[in-house]
């Protein structure tokens, strides 16, 4: 029996999340976000890519990926049903769950329910196996479970970790960097519990403190500070001396010289503390924004030296050193 | 006596003014250099009313205040009820210089605690509070 796939990512209403019907946005950087907040990347890699991931692990060739809307379902399923697929799996985007998901298709065969929904100690994880006779809009939603008439409830018992809020982002990076659930940052071991993305560049005094997460192409300046706890991901520069820990970096932010980011979550101009749930706009201060590729590499270029201008003096501006990223050779026993 | 003990253990609470640009922050600052500079031992607690424009003028407005009061070894401390200021002031690293607190019974509470035996006496006289934020006349007029 053919089976297809839609990931449903939540819709974004005024840059706010919806996960529960009539649900508000827990944090103002919720709403002042470019993405929702499932879409944050951990270390690395976005819950969207990690469901992807797990459900081409199934060997579904059929998959779409659409907003958490009733019409934005309709027409996934519409297309889907022309395609003569017979079961869907619906996957809202609300939280990273370690579920074996052969395991998921196999209970609901042998429990010939029409739908089949995981759920843990506190409700539903957003993932559905939805026979084609019983689909409707509502079916596809996870924040619609009730009058979904006979379903089957799988219980899961592994690690789940709903991405409702910034703590709850904050408390996955976390795990993720202790080795408490299965998520691998994506790049290279620079260093014990140190991970690196490619195209990495930091001066040479810049201190990485386990565990901590670089993402790729980030440009870490003289005296930069990372870590413990903390992740800087793709795209990003940190100017001289900044200190960040038990915090997260989103892509594409500049942060300015100088800063203690403690605790907090900063997406391009917007810090948002976690201790206190204040955001605070760093455009007011200068103290940061958000810069794309090429602001990025304006930067870059300020501060290297420029080719062939003046007498071949080493310019110290900003000392890179690339060696700092390699991957680390894994000791082995000594012959 | 007892005066000499109650003003060497004074801790002074200044409110800051809401926008203190200008010639109200000179002010405030010159109201402040004579307010410690009248101190024995002096020790200022620096309160944010909630409804502080924190900018970066006002940031090197908190900066200067604290160097007037280091001018005369005073002792600064910030009160900022606002958690959204004492994340900026966290964030740019100036309340690892002076230490911020929530609320200035907190602040007056820690210097006491800070300043030794003599001082934190039982019957220590309560934190004046001393208000900085309007010029005098005679201010305005060298203003």
């Amino acid at each position: 029996m053919e089976l297809g796939a839609f990931v449903l990512i939540p819709q974004v209403s005024e840059g706010s999340v919806r996960f529960r019907r009539n649900a508000k946005p827990t944090s103002q950087l919720q709403q002042t976000a470019v993405y929702p907040s499932p879409l944050w990347p951990v270390l690395g890699k976005n819950l969207l890519q990690h469901w992807m991931e797990k459900i081409r692990g199934l060997g579904i060739q059929v998959m779409s990926v659409g907003e958490d809307i009733p019409a934005s379902a309709e027409t996934l399923f519409s297309n889907f049903a022309r395609q003569g697929l017979e079961r869907f799996l619906v996957v809202c985007l609300k939280a990273y769950a370690e579920i074996d998901l052969t395991d998921f298709v196999r209970f609901h065969r042998e429990t010939c329910n029409p739908i089949t929904e995981a759920i843990d100690q506190e409700g539903p994880l957003g993932v559905r196996l939805v026979d084609r006779g019983s689909f409707s809009p509502g079916a596809s939603c996870a924040s619609e479970s009730e009058g979904l008439g006979r379903f089957a409830e799988y219980r899961f018992a592994g690690y789940v970790k709903r991405m409702m809020s910034p703590q709850s982002y904050s408390d996955l990076v976390s795990d993720a960097l202790k080795g408490r659930c299965a998520l691998q940052p994506v790049g290279s071991q620079v260093g014990e519990g140190v991970w690196a993305g490619e195209g990495v560049r930091m001066a040479r005094s810049v201190r990485l403190s386990a565990p901590c997460y670089v993402g790729s192409n980030t440009i870490l300046r003289d005296c930069v500070s990372i870590g413990p706890f903390s992740s800087v991901e793709n795209n990003c520069f940190i100017d001289c001396g900044t200190t960040i820990e038990s915090s997260s970096v989103l892509p594409q932010s500049f942060l300015a010289a100088g800063l203690n980011v403690r605790r907090s979550i900063v997406d391009g101009p917007y810090l948002e503390h976690l201790d206190s749930g204040t955001t605070v706009d760093l455009r007011a201060f200068g103290l940061g924004r958000r810069v794309g590729n090429e602001g990025r590499m304006r930067f870059d270029r300020r501060l290297r030296p420029q080719a062939g201008s003046g007498p071949a003096t080493p310019a110290r501006a900003f000392d890179v050193d690339p060696i700092s990223v390699r991957p680390k050779a894994v000791a082995g026993p000594q012959p | 006596m007892t005066d000499s003990r109650s003003r060497y253990s004074e801790v002074v609470v200044v409110r800051v003014p809401e926008r203190p640009e200008g010639r109200v922050g000179r002010a405030f600052r010159r109201g402040l250099r004579r307010t410690v500079a009248q101190m024995l031992r002096p020790a200022v607690v620096l309160e944010l009313p909630s409804t502080f424009q924190l900018d970066n003028e006002a940031l090197d407005f908190l900066l200067g205040c604290a160097r007037e009061a280091a001018g005369h070894d005073a002792e600064v401390a910030i009160a900022a009820t606002s958690a959204h200021h004492r994340v900026v002031l966290e964030l740019t690293r100036i309340s690892s210089v002076l230490p911020t607190f929530s609320s200035s019974e907190e602040a007056v509470a820690c210097m006491d605690k800070d300043r030794g035996s003599p001082i934190a006496a039982k019957d220590s006289p309560a934190p004046s509070m001393v208000t900085l934020d309007a010029p005098t006349t005679q201010e305005r007029g060298l203003l």
